[in-house]
């Protein structure tokens, strides 16, 4: 395992500005970004801070069907979104929507997997491979041949990911994927999508509001409001920073308590408490007052 | 006020075929000053159950009545001037050219006459923040105000019992607690009762008195919120998942005997405090 | 009622010999059916043809879903047969007319039922139609149920709101759709953004001509299906030659 200093920067992004075209201001303002392999990195931030923007970039959706005005320096696995196309981009970069009903196109599971391999005009003989390969990954072999939209939303979001990793991507990006799953779901999720990075090898990029479901897999946190970038550190470091600033975001519970005790914490013990201690430091908060 | 029942109720979509039940023999009786909490994993019913209440679809077997009507045997027209529902993503049924003629739509409707419409539009325009847009499209509006607007809209037709469908679904911090606030601000009113239907059990917990529970269909639990929290067996078979928040909420007050609203108001000031 | 329509066309999933017939072929016989069914004024050849729809459409077992069809489209049926009685005064007209359209909508029904959007745009595109347009149909066959549930979603959140689509003249009616059609426009046109970027993201447009992972190939059922078409057509032709006018 490399450490993180030696790690490759596979994104890097200086001074982006982005306008869609006939809007009147940035949604993006002068963003610097950088994205090393193997990292986990979870965006946050208010909705219409720019997030969804962003990751139209780092796809090539942006400037590619999205037009406006695009600057600064972008380098995605040297790819640029202003040079190459999104076929290119989406061979290294996966991006999965929130609804995954909007990108799910075929009637069947597998069907659905091979439609991106059909479209690169793969051979049948690697499609199948991929095919086979994507469906074990996400562990959908016994639904395969069923229709991706009479599965649950937990299942569908997976046939969604399966799909885009048949594309064979480096990086997943992944826009508020937990927003319509039940709870039990969404934490089945978080730990699904931990297991599938080390697995593969992934970086990943997620955009999410449901931070405590994640924040122990975390390598960064990245925090946007208004087409800017508040912050972006290791994920103790920004919470301290927005519970100090006062920035709407979920900061998980377990934090909160910890702050308002005023004991000094260590980011990576937070999960090491069981419930029962924070039950005990949330009396002492109650007896306190 | 008005008082709900809902008696041995099951339903299917598929009209001719009446064994694919998506709801079986439910029983629940929602009484003035209720504030329901419905809860379930996704697929489980509840869309489904709050559209029956509001008329919007016929028990297959079994009866709802408001006060005695039978919903089978009322229009929704009839059935909205004592309930109403708050859809998933209310911005989606905008269609008016200002915020004015949105909020007007359901009043105009029932037929009252323009002074009258013109005098609550513009008190409830200003209870929700939006009287400077009364003039703008709501199309125009930001993702906060779209929502007041939507609800605004819903509020304006002034029910006796609100329902309330995935407030919470894909909202951000601020949003959510938008949504609790508006929530409380009509429950504010004495013997007005709420069912929201959610898997969003922290948001729940701040605002609800009861809940019930459903799972493939069934009623499987009901009760008041405290001891759904205090119910182990729910949450370990896989019906309902606890958050950090409400395992914590939960321990709290069985373990300590500490008051669920002291628990949950120090919760809230705990965010906000630091907020 | 949107969904009436909907359901007359709509695919159900089941596994049946006509289901697993070729598309290509299923396609061939149901268009070839419908034309004889446009040409034709025979009441025999028609009623002949007709029994042989009905044969298909109980093993492919949618005889329920085809008779709830019809029973959908009563109105055209009854609408037919007066306007051709009305126009040639005959009644026996106004028969033959109405069991044509029947015959049509059945022969095209059974493919419907049993052929899935997805088989029918890869038939399509196997026979060297161009995969937009092909990609076009399947996607229009995939979201028109969910274009018709988002519809049902806002007529019930305009219905609480107090909206009656029964009251007033035909101009107050016309106006009263507004509340249902312009929301659902907006939403239609948002969700064909993010249809078109997830398709981009999975690489269409990349190549003109996209691969398969699944070649069609014609199966033994296949030409014994076929034969019974062409047996059918004969029998047809052998009927015109000696009852030539009709
Ligand atoms: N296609 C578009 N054309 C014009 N403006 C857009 C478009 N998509 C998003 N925006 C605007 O850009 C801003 C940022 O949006 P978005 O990136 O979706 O934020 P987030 O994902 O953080 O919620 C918002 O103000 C939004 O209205
Ligand atoms: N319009 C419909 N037609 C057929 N089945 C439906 C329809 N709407 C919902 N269902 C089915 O009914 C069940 C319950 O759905 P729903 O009430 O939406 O659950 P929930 O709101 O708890 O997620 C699900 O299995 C769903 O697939
Ligand atoms: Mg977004
Ligand atoms: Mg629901």
């Amino acid at each position: 395992m490399s450490t993180e200093e030696s790690r490759k920067t596979i994104i890097r992004i200086r001074n982006l500005s982005f306008k869609y075209k006939n809007a009147e201001k940035n949604v993006l303002d002068t963003i610097n970004f950088d994205v090393k392999e193997g990292e986990f990195v979870l965006i946050t931030g208010p909705s219409g801070s720019g997030k969804s923007t962003l990751a139209r970039i780092l796809t090539g959706l942006i400037p590619n069907s999205y037009p406006g005005d695009l600057s600064g320096e972008i380098s995605i696995m040297s790819f640029d979104p202003r040079r190459n196309k999104i076929y290119e981009i989406a061979q290294n970069v996966g991006l999965v929507l929130q609804n995954p009903e909007n990108q799910l196109f075929a009637l069947t599971v597998e069907d659905d997997i091979a439609f991106g391999p059909e479209n690169l005009g793969l051979e049948r003989k690697e499609i199948k491979e991929r095919v086979e390969w994507s469906l074990s990954v996400v562990d959908l072999q016994k639904e395969r041949h069923k229709a991706p939209f009479e599965l649950s939303g937990g299942l569908q979001q997976k046939v969604a990911i399966a799909a885009v990793l048949a594309m064979k991507p480096k990086i997943l990006i992944l826009d508020e994927p937990t927003s319509y799953l039940d709870t039990l779901s969404a934490i089945k999720f978080a730990y699904f999508l931990n297991e599938l990075k080390r697995e593969l090898n992934l970086t990943i990029i997620l955009i999410e509001q449901k931070i405590d479901l994640f924040f122990k897999f975390l390598s960064r946190i990245v925090v946007m409001n208004e087409g800017k970038i508040l912050i972006d550190d290791e994920p103790d470091v920004v919470m301290n920073f927005c519970i100090r600033n006062k920035i709407p975001i979920n900061i998980p519970l377990q934090l909160l308590i910890i702050r308002t005790l005023g004991e000094t914490y260590d980011g990576k013990k937070l999960y090491d408490y069981q419930v029962d201690d924070y039950k005990m430091l949330f009396e002492k908060i109650i007896n306190d007052r | 006020m008005a008082k709900i029942s809902i008696e041995d109720v099951s339903f299917s979509y598929e009209q001719d075929k009446k064994n694919n039940f998506v709801l079986k023999d439910v029983s629940y009786s929602i009484l003035p000053g209720d504030s329901v909490l419905l809860l379930g994993p996704n697929g489980s019913g509840k869309t489904t159950l709050l559209k029956l209440i509001m008329g919007l679809l016929k028990p297959t077997k079994g009866k709802i009545r408001i006060d005695d009507a039978d919903t089978s045997k009322a229009s929704v027209f009839e059935i909205s001037k004592k309930v109403s529902m708050i859809f998933q993503n209310p911005e989606k049924q905008f269609f008016a050219e200002t915020v004015r003629e949105e909020l007007s739509f359901g009043l105009k409707n029932r037929g009252l006459r323009e002074e009258e419409i013109k005098k609550k539009v513009e008190e409830v325009a200003k209870k929700f923040g939006l009287f400077e847009y009364l003039d703008k499209s709501p199309f125009d509006l930001s993702g906060g105000e779209k929502r007041r607007l939507s609800i605004a809209s819903i509020i304006i037709l002034d029910p006796e019992v609100l329902i309330v469908d995935e407030p919470t679904a894909g909202l951000d911090f601020q949003y959510r607690n938008l949504m609790i606030s508006i929530i409380r601000g009509f429950l504010e009113t004495r013997n007005k009762s709420l069912v929201v239907a959610t898997h969003d059990i922290d948001f729940g917990l701040r605002i609800a008195n009861k809940a019930a529970v459903i799972n493939e269909g069934k009623l499987v639990w009901s009760g008041d919120v405290v001891s759904l929290l205090r119910e182990e067996e729910i949450f370990s078979k896989g019906i309902l998942a606890h958050t950090f928040t409400s395992s914590l909420i939960s321990r709290v007050i069985s373990q300590s005997n500490v008051d669920f609203q002291k628990v949950v108001k120090i919760l809230e000031e705990l965010t906000e405090g630091l907020m | 009622m949107a969904m009436n329509f909907v359901k007359a066309y709509q695919f159900s999933r089941k596994e049946t010999t006509i289901h697993a017939l070729d598309p290509r072929v299923k396609l061939f016989v149901s268009v070839g059916v419908a034309i004889i069914g446009i040409i034709t004024l025979d009441p025999i050849e028609i009623a002949f043809l007709t029994v042989i729809q009905i044969i298909i459409l109980a093993l492919s077992k949618s005889m329920k879903l085809w008779l709830r069809s019809l029973k959908a489209l009563t109105f055209f049926i009854l609408l037919i047969a007066v306007s051709q009685y009305l126009t040639t005064q005959s009644l026996i007209q106004a028969i033959i007319f109405s069991a044509r359209f029947i015959l049509i909508t059945s022969a095209t029904s059974w493919f419907f039922y049993t052929t899935s959007p997805e088989d029918l745009g890869r038939a399509l595109e196997q026979m060297g139609v161009p995969s937009d347009f092909s990609l076009a149909f399947t996607l229009s066959m995939r979201f028109i149920p969910v274009i018709a549930n988002e519809f049902q979603d806002v007529y019930d959140a305009q219905r609480v709101r107090g909206l009656n689509l029964e009251k007033g003249n035909l101009l107050e009616r016309t106006k009263a759709f507004l509340p249902i059609l312009i929301p659902l426009f907006v939403e239609v046109i948002r969700r064909t953004y993010e249809i078109s970027d997830a398709l981009e993201l999975r690489g269409y447009g990349f190549k003109e001509k996209r691969s398969h992972w699944k070649e069609l190939k014609l199966t033994t059922n296949d030409y014994i299906f076929l034969a019974f078409f062409l047996l059918t057509i004969a029998i047809i032709v052998l009927h015109r030659l000696y009852y030539p006018l009709v």
